[in-house]
């Protein structure tokens, strides 16, 4: 029993370690979330066992496969937790999170540091990203991330329990074709012609200038 | 003992009007150090302020400032009861490009005003950044000189 409680409170303190979320909060918090899972005593004793068994349950090690689909942000709307249920968003751990209210629906997908820091934050948006998928599909994903621009690349992770969407080199986005049809150096050119055409449509626009269109070549290509 | 009370009462009353109240906060593109002027047409310059909006506010609460130039404002929130004001605004301005000529063109400023600074202030943080790197990758930047009017 010992030996397992050593176990559990290691990974424990692993997964917390390894948590991206970690520098979003304050020193002492972080420590004192280290000294709480890493070094409990008392009442906290039993609680954090049993939490450190259901982190374990629920780590990567076990979780079921997740499938990844890469495409293009087409469209950021920022919406309601109760908007997003209503029109059926796929709705991401964490913004699941919020959009339940309870832990149930998020804990595996989340980190700890970063839920407790949404609860502090009572930031209640959700930012519903339109994705144009590779095989042309179009998904609306509903996160509380805020940081993914029109024309940029994500991933679209998703197992039998959570989504979860983040940002990703422009080379995932490649089609086949155009991988296959300008490797390299001709892809490059033109990328680099569509930014020019871009860059020139906004600085001296015609009549008939889709001003709209030309500022999502240009996020798209000039990158 | 009734001294101590009544410091902690007016400490506390201090420390209300402190929370309840509120503050704001402007962010722009220039400083005292400087900055861009970005030489692009009042359309190109608006709908720049409204991807960046419109990505961070919720649009239900956008709306135009009434300012003669391209200005929106928008509503962000932080528990049920705070709220901030967000306002995007491009104002003139006069640039000086590398060949020595002026051009005319806009400066980006971003501001909250309102009892909700937890929300409101990254997201001002945000939407100048965002609106930064559009103006940035039309490569129209120039070196602020003075602002037009």
């Amino acid at each position: 029993m010992l030996v397992l409680e050593e176990i559990v409170r290691l990974t424990r303190c692993i997964r917390i370690g390894l948590s991206p979320h970690l520098s979003r909060l304050s020193v002492g918090f972080a420590v004192k979330m280290l000294q709480t899972f890493c070094f409990p005593g008392g009442v906290m004793h039993r609680f954090t066992i049993a939490y450190c068994l259901l982190a374990l349950l629920q780590s990567p090690v076990v979780a079921a496969e997740v499938g990844i689909e890469y495409g293009r942000v087409t469209g950021v709307e920022v919406t309601t937790r109760e908007s997003a249920m209503a029109r059926n968003m796929l709705i991401g751990s964490l913004a699941g999170l919020l959009v339940k209210d309870t832990f149930s629906g998020a804990l595996g997908g989340a980190t700890a540091g970063f839920v407790v820091t949404s609860i502090m934050e009572n930031d209640k948006r959700v930012f519903a990203y339109t994705m144009m998928l590779q095989d042309g599909r179009y998904e609306t994903v509903a996160v509380n991330r805020p940081d993914i621009g029109i024309g940029h690349c994500a991933a679209l992770e998703r197992d039998a329990e959570h989504i979860n969407l983040r940002p990703v080199s422009a080379v995932h986005c490649e089609t086949q074709e155009s991988a296959e049809a300008s490797p390299g150096a001709e892809h490059r050119e033109s990328a680099a012609e569509k930014c020019s055409a871009a860059r020139e449509a906004l600085t001296s626009p015609g009549e008939n200038t889709d001003i709209n269109a030309a500022l999502r070549e240009m996020r798209a290509y000039c990158e | 003992m009734k001294r101590m009370n009544t410091f902690l009462s007016r400490l506390c009353a201090a420390a209300a009007i402190l929370v309840i109240s509120a503050c704001s906060s402007t962010l722009s593109s220039v400083d005292g150090n400087g900055g861009n002027v970005y030489a692009l047409p009042v359309t190109v310059v608006d709908q720049m302020l409204r991807d960046a909006m419109v990505s961070e506010v919720p649009v239900e609460t956008l709306r135009r400032g009434s300012q003669p130039y391209p200005m929106y404002l928008g509503e962000v929130t932080w528990g049920s009861l705070d709220t901030d004001t967000i306002s995007a605004l491009a104002r003139p301005a006069i640039g000086r490009k590398l060949d020595g000529s002026e051009v005319e063109g806009y400066v980006f400023e971003v501001s909250r005003k309102g009892t909700a600074p937890a929300t409101g202030e990254p997201t001002i943080k945000r939407i100048l950044a965002k609106l930064h790197k559009d103006a940035e990758l039309t490569g129209s930047g120039a070196a602020f000189v003075r602002f037009a009017r």
